[in-house]
């Protein structure tokens, strides 16, 4: 891999900080949904990273050919692709780059508001918020914020070498 | 026929050494929110040390050895890249690539005048 | 010629017979100038070990050593642009070695050429 690629590892990096920024202003924007088009309330959603470009081979390599496609793969899936990222500076090489491999919904219950006025109040007049704390996602957003910029930074970097190797030959 | 100096070729190993740190800082930098993952790095002076004694031949570097850096903070996610290093070894890795380019332009521009000694 | 000379004699690696004269022209300066022609003779003596290899067998073989350079620059350029992961310095080095390289045996040429003319002039 030579500077070009590494300018992909970089924008690869960028590009997953930038959909989980995403998810963020999607939690945050849905904080107070108790419908969503298939009835239930908004369930909380989080990205999980994985090393790698997230090609099918790639996974396939893992033994999880065919989760990725799913549209909520399981926590335990999500859990082995991380668990591999880890066994990758061992043999001297990494892979490169980093991937959203999924996008994750909570399993934790909603919220439960008394409030028998409101037309998605249940039977017993509660109805159910999603358990989303703006202060949470906000400290998820600026963790997104600086891995942006810290990656942006290392695409500066990786230019500046590309131009200082030009010198030489001039 | 020995056209570059046994100095400009260390300079040139060292412009080698110096992409493949930046390549590993970059690497690290991305994973920085991955879970699990385990800060990568490479032993500058030793590799540089190993490419000075053996660049006499004309054989290619053999690849760096690449491993887990030791003493890092592991955050609860399992994650240890730590920004400020990384930032700190992107500037260093950077700087040093421009000194070795320059150096390297040097060397290079010395030979030529050499060569071009007599032109009138 | 002296810059180019043992410039040339460290690169190509087998000395000419130029050098070995030059070298010792101090002792002819300091011999008795009775017997210049016995100091000649002993002045000449290491010749007579040196495999005297024709200077168009050098330029030769340095001809094909600067077509290999060539060919590398040429195979680290591709090896760039076709995204095969040659780095940019690695391309630069090998396109400055063989430019120079090339300019090297240009020069040595043109010397060559320029020396052979003034000898080829020389009136008898």
């Amino acid at each position: 891999m030579n500077l070009f690629g590494m300018i992909d590892q970089s924008g690869s990096a960028m590009q997953a900080e930038r959909m989980r920024a995403e998810v963020v202003a999607a939690n945050m924007a849905n904080a107070e949904t108790t419908r969503t088009p298939n009835g239930t309330p908004y369930r909380r959603q989080h990205v999980v990273f994985a090393a790698g470009n997230g090609d099918s081979s790639f996974a396939e390599q893992f033994g999880q050919a065919g989760q990725l496609g799913q549209a909520f793969p399981t926590q335990q899936t999500a859990l082995n692709l991380q668990s591999v990222a880890g066994d990758l500076s061992g043999s001297g090489t990494v892979a490169p780059g980093v991937h959203i491999a999924a996008v994750v919904q909570d399993s934790a219950p909603p919220l439960k508001r008394y409030d028998p006025s409101h037309p998605d109040a249940d039977a017993e007049g509660y109805v159910s918020y999603p358990d989303i704390n703006p202060l949470t996602e906000m400290v998820d957003l600026m963790g997104a914020t600086r891995a942006y910029g810290l990656n942006g930074s290392a695409v500066q970097a990786e230019k500046s070498m590309i131009a200082s190797a030009l010198e030489i030959g001039k | 026929m020995e056209i570059a100096t046994r100095l400009s070729n260390e300079i040139a190993r060292y412009l080698d050494l110096n992409t493949r740190e930046i390549q590993l800082t970059a690497a690290n930098m991305a994973n920085i929110d991955t879970p699990g993952y385990r800060a990568v790095g490479m032993d500058f002076e030793a590799e540089m040390r190993q490419a000075m004694a053996g660049v006499d031949g004309n054989d290619t570097l053999a690849a760096p050895q690449v491993f887990q850096v030791d003493g890092l903070i592991v955050r609860p996610d399992g994650n240890d890249v730590s920004m400020d290093r990384e930032s700190l070894n992107l500037a260093q890795a950077q700087l040093k690539f421009k000194v070795g380019a320059a150096l390297l332009k040097s060397q290079y521009s010395e030979t030529m005048n050499a060569i071009h000694a007599d032109a009138k | 010629m002296t810059p180019i000379v043992p410039v040339a004699v460290s690169l190509f690696g087998a000395p000419t017979g130029v050098v070995p004269i030059l070298n010792s022209a101090p002792d002819l300066m300091s011999a008795s100038p009775a017997d210049p022609i016995a100091t000649f003779s002993t002045a000449a003596a290491p010749l007579a070990g040196v495999p005297s290899a024709p200077f168009a067998d050098l330029i030769t073989e340095a001809v094909g050593q600067v077509q290999h350079l060539e060919q590398q620059a040429q195979a680290s350029i591709e090896g760039l642009i076709s995204g095969k992961g040659v780095d940019v310095h690695e391309a630069m080095i090998a396109t400055q070695k063989a430019g120079m390289g090339f300019e090297l045996v240009l020069s040595v040429r043109n010397k060559a050429l320029a020396a052979y003319q003034q000898v080829m002039g020389m009136q008898f």
